[in-house]
């Protein structure tokens, strides 16, 4: 059985249809970039399956697991193995990452009916993996989010991708506003991360962190739809000639 | 010659229904009747008593408030606490009870003295180098006056529990001297009425914090005046209410003295049809150049009951200021709670963690993290 599964996904966002029929099969091990230009769908795309408010699945169906996940609140989603990294991770003031982590941990083991860590267990836990990462281990007493730089950002969200083992990680546009040590350590966080049992989604404009994640998978997603999939190299040609000469193939 | 203005407040001054027990012999009860006379009362439904009834809050000074007898204890070396009958203290409470209240004309502070079941003096002693252990002033729900004062280059530091009483303070802080006032606010069902009013002096410092629950309504004037150059002013809080509570905070820092730093800093959070006034005003004078005066309140409201009234004032009146202020009420953020929600974290402890942490933003010690219930959390460091 497929990891993730798309099948005919057509979304709706302010009664616009954005998504026309994505289909998608991710297996375990794997590892998929979608590209495609900007207003492509593809933060449609990742919302939908993480379970934004106002994503409205018109048709189709998205399966983790064997599960659908359409009728899924966000909470159970990540309950049922998903996981998706933010373009933009959202600030919260006044909750140390550390309080964060252990309540997100704590959640997903309630779920399984296993007791809550003991903080001091956990900080031990914690502070082997940020060291594992090359990540400032002051980064779990500050707030979340809170005035962290882009790279920081992106680096919190690989470290809470590793804390909570989902079985298939979306990552959107994981690799934007990163310099090239900030892009490197996140690759190694997606590397530390992949397994025979789980798989990685990389959502990306660019073929630079592709350099880094080798993907099995690349498809192209344009206007709602993929039009075609590759191997690694067709990230290396899109990087050479563009979107534009998929476009004019597809267009009806 | 009675004024039609102290007519309606007759039922307040005059016909007593208990005998106040004179405090200090110095106090003189016929010219703070005749201060009462001579300034303007406040009047209903009209700013700053908008949003508060002050007929509830001059109906409960009529009514008789239980005595107490109880000083703060004085566990420390470097302060001194004596009632205003107490030869120690009688002259310079004389000198300067009444004096720095009356410089906002607060007939409420004036009322405040001819009811006061309790008068006393925290005094530090001259240029004593080390804070002592803080002096608690315990909960009360009694009539009081209180008189602070910091000598110079002196520390002094006051744990202040309110509930239900009506209680005016007022602090002076001499040149050098340094106070920190904590206030903690607990639950109440009664009518509560604060006034604390601040002097500071040149390059002292005023270091406030104020943490308050539920009360059925509780009002706090505040005014701080900035009346020598350098002076530093830190003022921090905030709320949690729920049910029908009601709380307003009205809070003047009055720039007068070049050169002074002040920042005021409250966050709320309003719940059911529970309502929080906050009234935020900076002033500063012409000859109060290079202030550095910052202002700010946020409130969230989690409830569509819930009333948020809140107002930021800048006064200006010199050139070269840094001055900032602002004021914000809404809901929660519903993108913060779907990114918690995505991790895991179920929606309503997603809503709390948000609230706890933006009460934590405001947070400098345990007693405050208690009283407004997000002890869990532990004390943010510095």
């Amino acid at each position: 059985m497929s990891l993730l599964e798309v099948s005919d996904l057509h979304v709706k966002v302010a009664d616009r249809e954005i998504l026309n029929g994505v289909n998608l099969e991710v297996n375990p091990g794997e590892i998929h970039a979608i590209m495609g230009p900007n207003g492509s769908g593809k933060s449609t795309l990742t919302n939908t399956i993480a379970g934004q408010e106002g994503y409205i699945v018109e048709n189709g169906d998205l399966r983790l697991n064997g599960t659908s996940l359409v009728e899924l609140e966000p909470e159970e989603r990540s309950y049922a193995g998903l996981f998706l990294a933010f373009q933009y991770p959202v600030e919260i003031p006044g909750v140390t990452n550390m309080e964060f982590l252990k309540t997100a941990v704590d959640s997903h083991r309630k779920q399984r009916g296993e007791t809550a860590l003991s903080s001091v267990e956990f900080i031990k836990d914690m502070r082997a993996l940020v060291t594992k990462l090359d990540f400032n281990p002051e980064f779990l007493k500050r707030g979340v989010n809170e005035s962290f730089s882009g790279g920081e950002k992106k680096r919190n969200e690989i470290l809470q991708m590793l804390c909570l083992e989902p079985k298939v990680a979306l990552l959107d546009e994981t690799d934007s506003g990163l310099d090239i040590d900030a892009l490197q350590v996140v690759a190694k966080g997606i590397n530390e991360f992949r397994n025979s049992n789980n798989a990685v989604v990389l959502v990306t404009h660019y073929q630079r962190l592709l350099n880094h994640v080798v993907p099995d998978y690349v498809h192209v997603l344009l206007n709602g739809t993929i039009v075609k999939s590759g191997d690694a190299s067709l990230a290396l040609d899109l990087e050479r000639k563009g979107y534009a000469w998929l476009e004019q193939d597809t267009s009806p | 010659m009675v004024g039609a203005g102290h007519q309606s407040l007759a039922a307040a001054v005059c016909p007593m229904t208990f005998q106040p027990v004179k405090i200090a012999p110095w106090i003189d009860a016929k010219q703070i009747e005749q201060t009462i006379e001579n300034t303007r009362l406040p009047q209903p439904r009209k700013d700053p008593w908008k949003y508060t009834s002050v007929k509830q809050v001059l109906e409960r000074l009529d009514n008789p408030f239980e005595r107490t007898d109880q000083l703060p204890e004085q566990n420390g070396s470097g302060v001194f606490v004596g009632d205003f009958g107490d030869p120690k203290i009688s002259s310079l409470a004389h000198k300067y009870v009444n004096q720095i209240s009356n410089s906002s004309n607060n007939v409420l502070a004036s009322l405040n003295l001819l009811r006061a079941q309790q008068g006393y003096a925290i005094v530090s002693s001259e240029n004593n180098d080390s804070v002592g252990p803080a002096v608690q002033i315990p909960a009360s729900d009694s009539c009081e006056r209180i008189l602070i004062l910091v000598q110079e280059r002196a520390n002094l530091e006051f744990i202040e529990h309110t509930s239900g009483g009506n209680r005016v303070i007022e602090c002076l802080i001499l040149p050098g001297g340094q106070l920190v006032h904590r206030r903690i606010q607990p639950a109440t069902t009664h009518v509560e009425y604060n006034s604390l009013s601040v002097n500071v002096m040149e390059n002292s410092s005023y270091k406030m914090t104020q943490y308050s629950v539920g009360a059925q309504l509780r009002r706090n004037d505040i005014v701080i005046n900035i009346e020598g150059e350098g002076a530093r002013v830190d003022v921090s809080g905030g709320w949690k209410l729920a049910d029908t509570s009601h709380l307003d905070t009205q809070l003047a820092v009055n720039h007068r003295a070049k050169g002074a730093t002040s920042q005021q800093k409250f966050h709320g959070v309003v719940g059911d049809s529970a309502r929080a006034i906050f009234n935020g005003r900076i002033y500063i004078a012409r000859n109060a150049p290079k202030t550095d005066a910052h202002l700010q309140n946020k409130n969230i409201a989690t409830s569509d009951g819930a009333a948020i009234f809140t107002k930021p004032e800048l006064e200006i009146y010199a050139d070269d200021v840094a001055c900032s202020h602002g004021a914000t009420s809404g809901q929660l953020d519903e993108q913060q709670i779907f990114y918690l929600r995505t991790r895991g974290i179920p929606d309503d402890r997603s809503r709390e963690l948000i609230l706890e942490g933006f009460l934590a933003e405001i947070v400098e010690h345990e007693e405050g993290a208690r009283v407004l219930g997000i002890e869990s959390k532990g004390v943010p460091g510095p």
